[in-house]
């Protein structure tokens, strides 16, 4: 980059610790030049003014759980990690609301409010790193997004550092507000390419007295299938259904077909919901049953597979794609025996209310994957929805807009970009349509 | 501002929404010129378009002539988000009122912007399902004006608000380019343009057709009116719910003036000598029901409830509920004008900002009455006046603004579901410092660079609406508009 050097850093920004990088902060293969570490906001604020006016592109990272999502960078000069903001700013259990720094980690924050029976109804992989940073920028969720929905429903205020260094806020800390335009919005699941989050605010939630799993097994998707419509025509509402299929690795059976349907709340609702579930499943024609100790197994393991998942011998990609639920058995049925076709061994983990379909694509090489992926994408698109590539190696993101294409909508998202970061500065060419 | 070949803006709208569809008669665009809240402006022309496509057309004839245009669904709005402070068109969309698809499996709705809210789930009840954001106005208000004010209601509190059932749009641009945005398919890639155009307060786009999620009923409901002698042992018995965990489906509070005034209108059967009654909704398996109501009562009882009542059946409910909808209009026969607030607070205020209220309202010589979603801390503070009694509006909005003002300085906000408008554009910097401000408008140049849609909102401004509504034909003149 050759205008600042990490020397130059003990000068500039006097008391923020800078680091040389390493290979474990590279950006699909990107090495910057070098990783700071702020421990306040205002530390933050210094730091992207610095980068702004000489122009240094910055990528932010939380505990980099989900560092490999996006294309490849245009260009990269320092990783900004957010690990040191991690105080709770206010937390009144009484309110259900929570301000917290953005470098706290999600496992952090479940402890502090688990003191007081509550908790984040978020569970995106490995909490014990992501931070509530990284999980807004990047708007992951787990399978409790059927209960809960994902962190634009439970965000009440954020506060942002934008490119040129001024802090902002939007929202508040009340779980109603609607004074001025809700910016939440913009910086949740805009991969930090319009600002760094330092500090959110949450509704949180009672913890639930009680959790139970019922599983059933089908002999074909279309059984199961049939359970996914009549469940959700049913009055029990789930907060995970889970639909699993294929090869998943070592720690999920490979035979047929599973839906998992997944209660929370009172003792006994959870457990009448579970045992009708089950009737519910045989009368679809599977095999059913309670799954005990789902919560410290099954689930967490769930969870976390979009980034534990290897592929075996050949090479792996990670996709989502997304849908009205209706089209997700069409989708799966032609993505399938396309695969099939083409040698590309497949798993998929289905969030069957929700229309969203993980998959877990292994093939001889990326030429091979990557026109299985179009291939998929392309069938997405035609039932009304899209696939991202959530992780994937340089070589196949070489070939593969991660994101897919855009409509004319992504001319306002451009738009968007220039008037928040017009210099370019952050995430360069990672996000949508090279934003 | 010159006039195209073929002749006057009137010609033009015309042209675009047909003869019929265009008023101008300043008789009847008098009617236009307020909604639910106090300030007043006068739109020049009022439009009435059936389709989307009309719209655009509506808002290039705009482009073309420089004029502003501002989108009206009901005109139910509480803070003037439909009132035209400059001027110009008034985008009408009453007439675009169809629900176009209705699709159980996949929970979704597809309705036109001039759709009236409750018809919704009206129309989805009879197969079991319904639209969970249910503002008080909700028999007369439209989706397109929920969207764009991410209207409330007393069961967002275990819900959410608007924002958080709107899954996709079609929207309008000021420039008259019509665009899709969100899904319904979930969590599309890109910046979530629904969410930053839900709540805009009709400032960025023009909507005209909403995704909405729609919810499966209920197993079981239950329904509890809880009469209190002392208002703090109201407002505790809420916060005490919350804290113990239970997320009732509504949680709303009425105080001994609201039900004054409820009582001889609705006759929903609230004891008049009462100084605060709750109504509080439990719904859900029958089995977290009953669980949860034993812990409602509890509570309520330990609060020194004198009385709770459960409505044993359907008529029951509904009586106990049209006295909460039914309370701002009640209201009106206490006194010849109100000034409906809505602020909020964290919850743990709540008995605090109450005291508050009553304080100001002695200070400036109000009666002041309370009806609100208690459960959200979202207070809805009614200042009972009469506006042909000298210098009472500005005290009235004196009293407003200091009990906003105690909001914010108890870490709440000046609005939790009505929106800014013009009302309290002015009381933003309380909660947003010119950073913030101009982050706002950053994003509002993205949509609305030249500000012909719905200018002078949501931003502070040292200009007054009144002296903005000037005479409509003076102002036509200095816009250069041929007016016929």
């Amino acid at each position: 980059m050759g205008q600042v050097s990490i020397k130059d850093f003990e000068t500039l920004l006097p008391g923020v610790e800078v680091r040389p990088a390493g290979p474990e902060v590279a950006v699909d293969g990107h090495q910057p030049m070098a990783v700071v570490l702020p421990a306040s906001r205002e530390e933050v604020s210094a730091l992207l003014r610095l980068a702004w006016d000489r122009e240094l592109a910055v990528s932010p990272r939380g505990g980099g759980v989900y560092a490999h999502l996006g294309n490849p960078p245009r260009r990269l000069d320092l990783v900004v990690v957010t690990t040191g903001l991690n105080r709770v700013v206010e937390y009144e259990p009484a309110d259900l609301t929570a301000v917290l720094e953005a470098g706290l980690t999600l496992a952090r924050v479940q402890e502090i409010l688990g003191q007081n029976n509550q908790f984040l109804p978020l569970d995106p992989p490995r909490p014990d790193l992501a931070t509530i940073g990284g999980i807004l920028a990047t708007n992951q969720s787990g399978p409790l997004r059927l209960g809960y929905g994902t962190a634009r429903d439970i965000v009440i205020g954020t506060k942002t550092v934008l490119a040129d260094g001024t802090l902002i806020k939007s929202g508040g800390k009340v779980v109603k507000n609607v004074a001025g335009y809700d910016l939440n919005k913009l910086f949740i699941g805009s991969l930090g390419t319009v600002g760094v989050i330092v500090e959110v605010a949450f509704k949180v939630y009672p913890k639930p007295q009680a959790w139970g799993t019922a599983v059933g097994h089908f002999g074909s998707p279309e059984a199961a299938w049939d359970a996914v419509w009549r469940l959700r025509a049913s009055v029990f509402e789930p907060v995970s259904l889970e639909l699993l299929g294929g090869t998943l690795g070592p720690a999920f059976p490979a035979d047929g077909w599973r839906l998992y349907a997944r209660y929370a709340g009172y003792g006994p609702a959870v457990e009448r919901q579970v045992r009708e579930t089950c009737g519910i499943f045989e009368a679809a024609g599977g095999e059913a049953g309670g799954l005990s100790d789902a919560e410290e197994t099954f689930w967490p393991a769930l969870r976390d597979l979009p980034v534990s998942w290897q592929a075996g011998s050949g090479v792996g990609v990670v996709v989502r794609a997304g849908m009205l639920p209706t089209h997700v058995p069409e989708f799966l049925a032609a993505a399938v025996a396309d695969f099939r076709g083409r040698g590309v061994g497949w798993g998929w983990v289905v969030r069957a209310g929700v229309g969203l379909a993980y998959g877990y694509l292994e093939g001889p090489g990326n030429q091979t994957l990557a026109a299985a992926v179009d291939a998929a994408r392309e069938l997405a698109r035609r039932l009304g929805g899209y696939l991202v590539v959530e992780r994937a190696g340089p070589e196949f993101k070489a070939a593969v807009d991660v994101w897919g294409p855009l409509g004319p909508e992504l001319e306002l998202m451009r738009r968007l970009k220039a008037e928040f970061d017009p210099k370019g500065i952050l995430n360069p060419g990672r996000f949508v349509g090279g934003i | 501002m010159a006039a195209t070949g073929n002749g006057s803006l009137l010609s033009a709208l015309r042209e675009v929404v047909g003869p019929e569809a265009v008023l101008y008669d300043p008789d009847e665009l008098a009617v236009y010129e307020y909604d639910g809240a106090l300030d007043r402006a006068r739109p020049d022309f009022v439009v009435f378009p059936q389709t989307a496509e009309q719209v655009a057309g509506v808002v290039r004839v705009c482009n073309r002539y420089g004029v502003p245009f501002v989108a009206r669904g009901a005109g139910t709005g509480l803070s003037g988000g439909a009132i035209p402070v400059r001027g110009g068109v008034l985008v009408v969309l009453t007439r675009m009122n169809r629900i176009q698809q209705v699709d159980y499996p996949n929970r979704v709705a597809v309705v036109e912007p001039g759709v009236i809210n409750v018809t919704v789930t009206e129309e989805v009840a009879p197969d079991g399902y319904y639209y969970a954001p249910d503002p008080s106005s909700q028999k007369a208000c439209t989706i397109g004006g929920n969207v764009a004010e991410n209207s409330g209601g007393p069961h967002c509190l275990a819900y959410g608000v608007t924002t958080n059932h709107v899954l996709a749009l079609d929207i309008v641009l000021p420039d008259g380019n019509m665009l899709h945005v969100g899904g319904p398919a979930p969590d599309r890639p890109g910046y979530d343009l629904t969410g930053l155009l839900t709540g805009s307060e009709g400032t960025l786009a023009i909507f005209t057709r909403a995704w909405l999620r729609l919810m499966r009923q209920p197993e079981a409901v239950r329904t509890f009116l809880a009469i209190f002698d002392r208002l703090d042992d109201a407002s505790e018995t809420v916060s005490d719910v919350i804290a113990h965990g239970i997320v009732p489906a509504a949680l709303e509070m009425m105080d001994k003036l609201t039900i004054e005034a409820v009582e001889p209108a609705v006759k929903a059967g609230y004891p008049p000598e009462a100084e605060a009654v709750l109504l509080i909704e439990v719904e859900g398996l029958r089995e977290s029901v009953d669980v949860q109501s034993e812990l409602v009562r509890q509570v309520c009882q330990f609060h020194r409830a004198r009385e709770i009542r459960e409505a044993e059946t359907l008529e029951a409910r509904e009586r106990l509920w049209a006295g909460r909808k039914g309370a701002l209009g009640a209201l009106g026969r206490l006194a010849p004008n109100y000034c409906l607030q809505d602020g909020v607070v964290p919850r743990t205020k709540l008995p605090w900002i109450l005291r508050r209220v009553a304080e100001h309202g002695r200070k400036y010589g109000f009666r002041i009455a309370n009806v609100f979603h208690a459960g959200d801390g979202n207070l809805h503070p009614c200042i009972l006046f009469d506006e042909r009694e000298p210098g009472a509006t500005e005290r009235v909005l004196e009293c407003a603004a200091a009990i906003l003002k105690d909001c914010v300085d108890a870490g709440g906000t000046i609005t939790g579901e009505h929106g800014v408008g013009v009302e309290k554009q002015n009381w933003m910097p309380w909660l947003f410092s010119e950073a913030d401000l101009d982050a706002m408008a950053r994003l509002k140049r993205c949509f609305n660079p030249k500000e012909l849609l719905n200018p002078g909102k949501v931003f502070p401004t040292t200009k007054s609406c009144v002296e903005l509504s000037g005479d409509v034909v003076e102002r036509a003149e200095k816009l250069g508009i041929p007016l016929v």
